[in-house]
């Protein structure tokens, strides 16, 4: 049998309902003589609607409207979301709780608009309250956490602890214990501080409630017996019957059976002073099951039906059919004695037992509750099985274990949620506490930092002028280095636009040769072969145009530049020379650059000063290959040779290569920047010459 | 026979085309019709449907594009000519389109040709001709396209899906952000130029990464860099402090 766990809140008491009666009398007679539609009468209205929530919703909605209507009239916003409070509440009472949000969201849109963040916050506070009232828990932590804010920044202590009580009651009922208990103990400190004389049993009854969930009963314990001295001592008698039942059914699980009964007893005597019958008839059950575990069937069985007349008077069909199961599991296990006083044969112990479940059974199906009817069909199975009833027996056990594993897919689907709900508060505590943390360590630097500041006071004074000196050092080194280094990026700078002038200085030498080359072919030629040398042509300047773009291009490109123009003079001198590109097989051409068209000048040399006057056909052998760190870039031809250019060169002097002039200027501004060796060496050769043009390797990866 | 028209606004650009294929491709090109600006040629190709349109990129004060803009369908063959247009190349060659450079070589037009002899799938045109208006229309901005032929035929993919190339000497591998892969018959370095403008970097000779995609550089010699799909790719030494200083900027 399942035992009930009291949740204390923080809720308003009501007035007896006579009193109350007699109250809403007065106010009506008021409201009779006060016909004018001003504030007096909104009061009135706004009372009376209070009140008759608690006796007549139906008539509290019908005063909460007019109340409305006045509010409206005298166009005042806030005494309007304060009646629609009311209507809210008066929908809850009447079940009709999405009209009661409905209305309550339109209060809290109008508090929230003008800034009234005390009632905002009570409103939601309140809102909490009905959500968990309707099991809806989730929305129940959204708007306590909503009303916590508020309080918050409103910096009211004692509503921020009851906001955080009623998260770890939403908390504990999603059986999120350790998210529930964070809260609770967030409250009590609050509370404690609020009033340090005096604990707040409430809050110290509920964290005793979730050790109990938790099955860590002396810890459960510890804390009840905190709640009870705080009872005892403010005479709260209610608070003080739950907290004498909670500890009742901690001594049961903790198997003093006693102890248990004993305070069972003591919460009941206090029940029936209050006369508050769910909370005796809930006791009872407590009771009876202890009387049962010490075999008095006799008073077990008196307080069940006991228990059973005060369920049946509020209708309770759950409980109502938890007392049967009780009853018929007292008969199924008594004694022989027992049944004889009770004058009843086994025969009839049985049709007894069976008529107990069959009637627990019917309630079962009505609450709808899947746990409740499979528990009642497994205390049939075992009454069927008492009764040797075999296969009856097997088909109910069949019955209720199908139940449960419906309900057992149901809280795995809460299990899940709950996961859920834990990860949410893990995490925003995780949060909080980085900021604590964060504060934490702020805090302590600032300590460190005051005594920092002392001692600092006295050493800095000899260190500061010790530093200065250093300082000023340093910084005239750093300067200089600044300096230094601006200077070195400037001189970059200089020698890279240098190199582009160079570079584009190359394009029009290269085109202007070319284009005499193509007069010369076309004065020679046939018109197609013209044609097929001019669209040569224009493919190669393509190339050596986009090249010329670049500072440095890979040896594959330059080098297939500088094939096409080496194919372009060879077709104009009808093939009177043949070349030759070697590249080493240490060589990777892609990955190897080199400034565009370094080379040309000296291959367009070889062909037109060393080949071109040479009886018979020429070879040009260009060969690149790695020494060290420098790549050679050999030009070899079997030319003329320079003592015959030399001859040339002094009859024409013009004549002298731009080119060559131009590539000169190049490596010598790649040894500024790149502080290399770079070198153009030129050797005679029996017949020919040979230019080597050593530049540093440079790699693209 | 490819029934063939020319459009260009310059009477010797059209000359000399039909003089090379009068001479050397009488028998496989059937020139139909010359056409010097937009109207005419759109004239041209509806009445006559032809196979293929040589199609100049600047007609007087329009261009080529615009006259296959006034086209509701393109079923036939495009091959573009220009003189001088980096910005019109880059377009051709992110769309794997055809196009030759004016004054027109004979062996690129040769090749083109025996291109055209090819089977070619009507879609593909249509395709690929969607990718190139595309990139036009969506100039300067990563969220551009580019053609890729695979075993299976092209493949078009989205400039910023691409997280990194990887080459495999003469192939090159291309991962996705969807974990697909591709692999393609052409190198590296094809790439890199055509990607060199679009945030891609090559930081090692057999890497061309996608700058957006870097999840974390790991400093080292050269170090390497984690991309958004968790793998790692080496920075050349050479090429990380070029690496470091585009990363900055970018």
């Amino acid at each position: 049998m399942k035992k009930d766990i009291l949740l204390t809140f923080f809720c308003v008491i009501s007035m007896a309902p006579f009193a109350q009666q007699k109250k809403i009398d007065s106010l009506i007679g008021e409201l009779n003589k006060h016909t004018q539609q001003d504030t007096t009468r909104f009061f009135l209205l706004k009372n009376i609607a209070r009140a008759y929530n608690n006796t007549n919703p139906q008539k509290a909605l019908e005063m909460a409207d007019e109340a409305i209507a006045v509010a409206k009239k005298i166009n005042d916003n806030i005494k309007m979301a304060s009646a629609l409070t009311t209507k809210g509440i008066s929908y809850h009472k009447l079940g009709k709780d999405s009209l009661a949000f409905a209305v309550s969201n339109q209060a809290l849109d109008i508090y929230t608009k003008a800034g009234e963040k005390k009632r905002a916050a009570d409103l939601l506070f309140n809102m909490g309250y009905i959500y968990f009232d309707i099991a809806n828990y989730f929305e129940a932590l959204k708007s306590h956490e909503a009303a916590l804010k508020l309080y918050e920044q409103l910096n009211s202590l004692q509503e921020q602890a009851d906001a955080l009580n009623s998260i770890g009651n939403s908390y504990m009922r999603l059986a999120a214990y350790p998210a529930s208990l964070e809260n609770y103990f967030r409250a009590l400190k609050i509370y404690n501080q609020v009033n340090p004389e005096e604990p707040n049993s409430m809050v110290l009854t509920n964290i005793g409630n979730v050790y109990y969930h938790l099955s860590d009963y002396p810890q459960s314990l510890k804390y009840h017996m905190q709640a009870i001295n705080t009872d005892e001592l403010s005479g709260n008698q209610e608070n003080l019957a739950h907290d004498y039942d909670n500890l009742g059914n901690i001594y049961d699980e903790m198997k003093s059976t006693d102890k248990a009964l004993e305070y069972y007893l003591k919460a009941l005597s206090i029940y029936r002073v209050l006369d508050d019958r769910r909370s005796i008839a809930s006791t009872l059950m407590n009771c009876a099951v202890i009387f049962q575990k010490v075999k008095q069937y006799d008073t077990a069985l008196n307080y069940l039906q006991q228990a059973f007349q005060i369920y049946e008077s509020y209708t309770d069909e759950y409980k109502m059919s938890g007392v049967l199961d009780g009853i018929a599991s007292l008969y199924m296990q008594a004694s022989n004695t027992f049944l004889s006083r009770q004058h009843m044969s086994v025969a009839e112990r049985n049709a007894a037992v069976n008529k107990y479940l069959e009637q627990s059974h019917r309630l079962a199906l009505k609450t709808g509750s899947l746990s409740k009817q499979s528990a009642t069909l497994e205390l049939m199975s075992s009454a069927y099985e008492q009764q040797e009833n075999f296969p009856q027996a097997l088909n109910t056990y069949k019955e209720s274990v199908a139940l449960k594993d419906r309900v057992l897919n149901d809280e795995t689907k809460q299990t899940a949620t709950r996961q859920g709900m834990q990860y949410e508060f893990d995490k925003k505590e995780a949060l909080t506490k980085a900021e604590n943390d964060v504060k934490k360590i702020l805090a302590a630097a600032e300590i460190n930092q005051q005594q920092t500041e002392k001692n600092a006071a006295i050493w800095g004074a000899v260190i500061l002028a010790t530093a200065s000196v250093f300082i000023f050092m340093f910084y005239k080194r750093k300067r200089d280095a600044e300096q230094q280094q601006i200077d070195a990026e400037f001189k970059t700078e200089v020698a890279d636009t240098e190199m582009k002038a160079l570079r584009s200085q190359m394009n029009p030498h290269f085109i202007f040769n070319s284009l005499n080359s193509i007069s010369d072919y076309i004065l020679k030629n046939d018109i197609k072969s013209a044609d097929y040398y001019l669209t040569r042509f224009a493919k190669v300047m393509r190339m050596i145009l986009e090249n010329s773009d670049q500072k440095e291009v890979t040896l594959t490109d330059d080098l297939k530049a500088l094939e096409l123009y080496i194919q372009l003079e060879s077709m104009r001198m009808k093939n009177k020379f043949s070349y030759e590109i070697i590249v080493d097989d240490d060589i990777n051409p892609d990955n190897t650059m080199i400034p565009p068209l370094i080379l040309q000048p000296f291959v367009e040399n070889s062909i037109w000063h060393g080949i071109a006057n040479k009886d018979g056909t020429g070879k040009i052998l260009i060969h690149i290959k790695k020494e060290g760190n420098l790549l050679n870039c050999v030009v070899e031809d079997n030319g003329i040779g320079r003592q015959h250019q030399a001859t040339e060169e002094q009859l024409n002097p013009e004549k002298k290569s731009l080119g060559m002039k131009i590539t000169k200027a190049r490596i010598d501004i790649i040894n500024k920047v790149k502080k290399s060796k770079a070198a153009i060496e030129l050797s005679d050769l029996a017949e020919g010459l040979r230019v080597e043009v050593r530049l540093p390797l440079e790699l693209s990866f | 026979m490819i029934r063939t028209i020319i459009v260009d606004d310059e009477e010797h650009c059209i000359d000399r085309l039909s003089c090379m294929v009068a001479e050397d491709y009488s028998d496989s090109i059937l020139l139909m019709d010359t056409a010097k600006t937009v109207e005419e040629g759109l004239t041209a190709i509806k009445k006559l449907q032809p196979d293929l349109v040589f199609l100049d990129v600047h007609i007087q004060d329009k261009t080529g594009f615009d006259l296959l803009n006034q086209l509701n369908q393109i079923n036939f063959s495009v091959i573009f000519t220009t003189a001088y247009d980096k910005y019109a190349v880059q377009a051709f060659k992110f769309s794997a389109i055809d196009y030759l450079l004016k004054p027109v070589d004979p062996d690129d037009l040769k090749q083109a040709v025996y291109k055209l002899q090819e089977k070619i799938d009507k879609d593909e045109i249509a395709r690929k001709m969607e990718v190139l208006f595309y990139n036009l229309k969506h100039t300067q901005n990563v969220a551009k396209r580019i053609s890729i032929p695979t075993v299976n035929g092209f493949v078009f993919v989205q400039v910023n899906d691409i997280i990194r190339c990887q080459s495999e000497i003469n192939y090159t591998t291309i991962f996705l952000t969807d974990k697909q892969k591709l692999t393609v018959a052409k190198t590296l370095k094809e790439f890199e130029e055509l990607l060199g403008d679009y945030n891609f970097f090559r930081v090692h000779n057999s890497h061309l990464i996608n700058l957006v995609f870097i999840k974390s550089y790991n400093k080292g010699k050269g170090g390497s860099v984690t991309m958004t799909d968790h793998s790692e790719v080496e920075v050349s030494t050479r090429r990380k402090d070029e690496f470091l200083k585009k990363l900055a900027s970018f």
